[in-house]
């Protein structure tokens, strides 16, 4: 259902080709290719090649694909930054979880120094990408760091791939807990121009629990690029719990793909803040690769001025007996934008699936948009499938209800978009996190947004 | 003093009040009974000042000030308080969020200190013991999954710490139970003082056993019809309002 119109023009006709579009990407892959993390690593080096071939082949995503139909890059592919970032000697502030384990990347330079890993439990391990790679045991990684992506609207996955310029690896063994453990990716935006392609693979190996916060913070005016990527492989009865800030700059692009494969009666629980960036495109990618999985799926976006915030989900019932919700809020003001698209998959054999979407846009101002797509395709017949979406102003009957107490209407309103937004935070089970979520929310809305939740 | 004179309001451009008239002066209780219909909704709402009530003719001076020039929250913050005939569920804003604002918004209207979060939850606390309710009530969402009672309830908690000048409860007593009707009872009679003027506007004169009202008014079809003691509901109940509720030539 494609309830509101984008407002945007079809800029397709102004830009250049796919081809001379990627050709700054494919040059600035190789100014860099020597001094990537596991530059001597022969099946990296392999696999670089066969993303970047990929990437400049497919170029930018275009519209014509049904998953962009609602995000345009063209015009942002005609100058996307290829270069890495420049060293950043700042010392950034950087909002930080006080009881997590920590690594904090500036401009995708590792920062020992504002680093935290000397609390590590056992049987887990965690390093920055480079030093996973130096190590002599490094074939874990393989299988993710040598993912082809194929996807033509996966492109942007692929340059990560040949990219991949800084990162981190968590392996987690059978039963092992970590519990939180925050990376930082923080960008010092300076001039802009940079490109930075963090990749982070997470292993929770059988009955393992973990649980991982990523923050991803621009400091500055400049126009850079972030384009991450993420895997996840949770093993049985594994859970993990990947909770995300994006707080990007005011003129970055932020461009995410996480994909997680479950295995059976594994979990996986997700949210997302999304507050940053001119544009972004968050996708987020679960199967439930064995029977009586578990997937959790939230996200609140608040986008104002001229910003365009994608959330963009795929879930993959494969067996039978799984289980997920999806939870998606929004808040669009000013020119802002949101678009939520998620399709559940339900295959033949995944019978007694339960999957439920509800997808809930707040509209605030006349030129505020939302775009809102559930798909679902369900080839099992003994399912619960369901999905809801509402695209709407604030109630006026709340709004009295508070001024009948003598609350002005502004404050009103900011407690109401504040209380429309926390419920996908509130479902965070980890205080230290859904307290960091919170006050994120609080500062970017200008006021406290404050536990006791309700 | 509350002084409504001659008021007429539209609804939907139906006319609803047809020159209503009514002095309440401070310390009074007063109550207004009437059949549906009559528009005794649309008066406690029209004080409040609700959108979609279209004011034709009259004025509402409260306390030497035009009641009707004041935006909702400034009628609030001035000491005027609607216990809702319904009052509305907030997902994902707790009570105690909600009430401190509230409490704060009058605190600063008056040029007093607002309440910080220790000296609120101990105001908080006391009025709920009073009107026995669970201090757990402060972390849940306002008024979601409250019973019908519970809501009431809560508007009388509401009421209790913003200690308005003029309390207009709209069918506080539909949906109680005798045990909630007795503490929601209870609440107002805390209340009453020489400084506060109470209007309860009520379908049934059940609630009147509990809250003795000094002056008991029938509305009917947009207009106070009579006028009476607290007799004058104990009549109503035996006669219903057939015959009283025609109004005098």
């Amino acid at each position: 259902m494609a309830t509101s119109p984008s407002r945007r023009p079809d800029a397709m006709a102004a830009s250049t080709t796919p081809i001379a579009q990627a050709a700054p990407q494919v040059a600035g892959y190789t100014a860099l290719r020597s001094r990537l993390p596991g530059a001597d690593l022969p099946w990296l080096g392999a696999a670089r090649e066969g993303n970047i071939e990929r990437f400049a082949a497919a170029g930018f995503p275009h519209p014509r694909l049904e998953a962009w139909k609602f995000t345009r890059l063209a015009q942002f592919a005609d100058k996307a930054p290829a270069d890495g970032a420049p060293e950043s000697a700042a010392t950034p502030a950087v909002d930080i979880i006080p009881t997590a384990h920590r690594l904090v990347f500036v401009n995708g330079r590792f920062r020992e120094d504002l680093s935290d890993l000397s609390r590590l439990p056992g049987n887990v391990a965690v390093a920055e990408l480079g030093q996973a790679l130096a190590g002599g045991d490094a074939g874990w990684l393989e299988p993710f760091l040598a993912e082809p992506f194929e996807e033509r609207a996966r492109s942007l996955a692929a340059l990560n791939g040949a990219r991949a310029d800084h990162g981190v690896a968590i392996r987690l063994g059978a039963g092992a807990v970590i519990d939180p453990i925050h990376l930082v990716f923080t960008a010092d935006a300076g001039q802009g121009g940079f490109a930075l392609h963090p990749r982070t693979v997470i292993v929770a190996e059988d009955g393992a629990s973990a649980t991982v916060v990523t923050s991803h913070v621009g400091q500055g005016d400049g126009a850079y690029w972030s384009n991450p990527v993420v895997q996840a492989r949770v093993g049985a009865h594994a859970v993990l719990r990947l909770y995300k800030l994006q707080a990007e700059g005011a003129a970055a692009h932020h461009t995410a793909l996480t994909t997680v494969d479950l295995a059976g009666h594994g979990c996986f629980h997700a949210a997302t803040l999304g507050l940053g960036s001119l544009l972004a495109r968050d996708e987020v990618a679960v199967r439930l690769g064995g029977p009586e999985a578990e997937c959790r799926l939230g996200a609140a976006a608040l986008a104002r001025g001229r910003q365009h915030l994608d959330a963009t989900w795929r879930l993959a019932h494969d067996h039978p007996g799984g289980n997920s919700s999806q939870l998606f809020k929004s808040v669009a003001d000013d020119h802002g934008h949101v678009v939520f698209q998620g399709a559940v998959g339900v295959a033949v054999d995944a019978q007694k699936t339960d999957a439920q979407q509800l997808c809930r846009h707040l509209l605030l101002s006349d030129g505020a948009a939302a775009d809102t797509k559930p798909e679902l395709e369900i080839l099992a017949d003994d399912v619960k499938c369901s999905h809801g979406a509402t695209i709407g102003d604030l109630d006026p009957a709340s709004l009295f209800y508070f001024q009948a107490r003598g609350i002005g209407i502004d404050e009103a309103r900011a407690l109401l978009v504040a209380a429309h937004l926390r419920e996908p935070i509130d479902q965070i089970e980890a205080e230290p996190v859904r307290q960091f979520l919170l006050a994120a929310l609080g500062r970017a809305l200008g006021h406290q947004v404050e536990e006791p939740s309700a | 003093m509350i002084v409504i004179s001659n008021l007429h309001v539209l609804v939907d451009g139906k006319a609803i009040l047809r020159g209503l008239d009514l002095t309440i002066r401070p310390g009074e209780v007063h109550a207004i009974m009437g059949p549906n219909g009559a528009g005794k909704s649309t008066l406690s709402h029209v004080l409040a000042g609700r959108a979609g009530y279209e004011v034709t003719e009259g004025r509402i001076d409260y306390f030497g000030k035009d009641l009707l020039a004041m935006e909702p929250e400034e009628r609030a913050r001035e000491g005027l308080f609607l216990a809702f005939q319904y009052p509305v569920e907030i997902p994902g804003v707790a009570n105690a969020t909600f009430l401190k604002a509230a409490v704060n918004a009058v605190r600063r209207h008056r040029g007093e200190n607002e309440l910080d979060a220790m000296d609120f939850l101990k105001a908080a606390k006391a009025r709920m013991k009073a009107l026995k309710m669970d201090e757990k009530f402060l972390q849940r969402a306002v008024n979601v999954g409250f019973s019908g009672g519970e809501k009431k309830r809560n508007e009388i908690f509401q009421m209790a710490m913003l200690q308005p000048r003029f309390a207009v409860l709209d069918e506080t007593d539909s949906g109680l139970d005798i045990d909630a009707l007795r503490i929601v009872s209870d609440g107002v009679n805390g209340l009453r003082g020489p400084d506060r003027a109470i209007l309860m506007i009520t379908h049934y004169q059940r609630l009147l056993d509990y809250v003795k009202p000094d002056i008991v008014h029938v509305l009917a079809q947009g207009r106070i019809v009579r006028s009476g003691g607290p007799e004058l509901a104990l009549e109503l109940e035996e006669h219903g309002y057939g015959d009283i509720a025609q109004p005098a030539a």
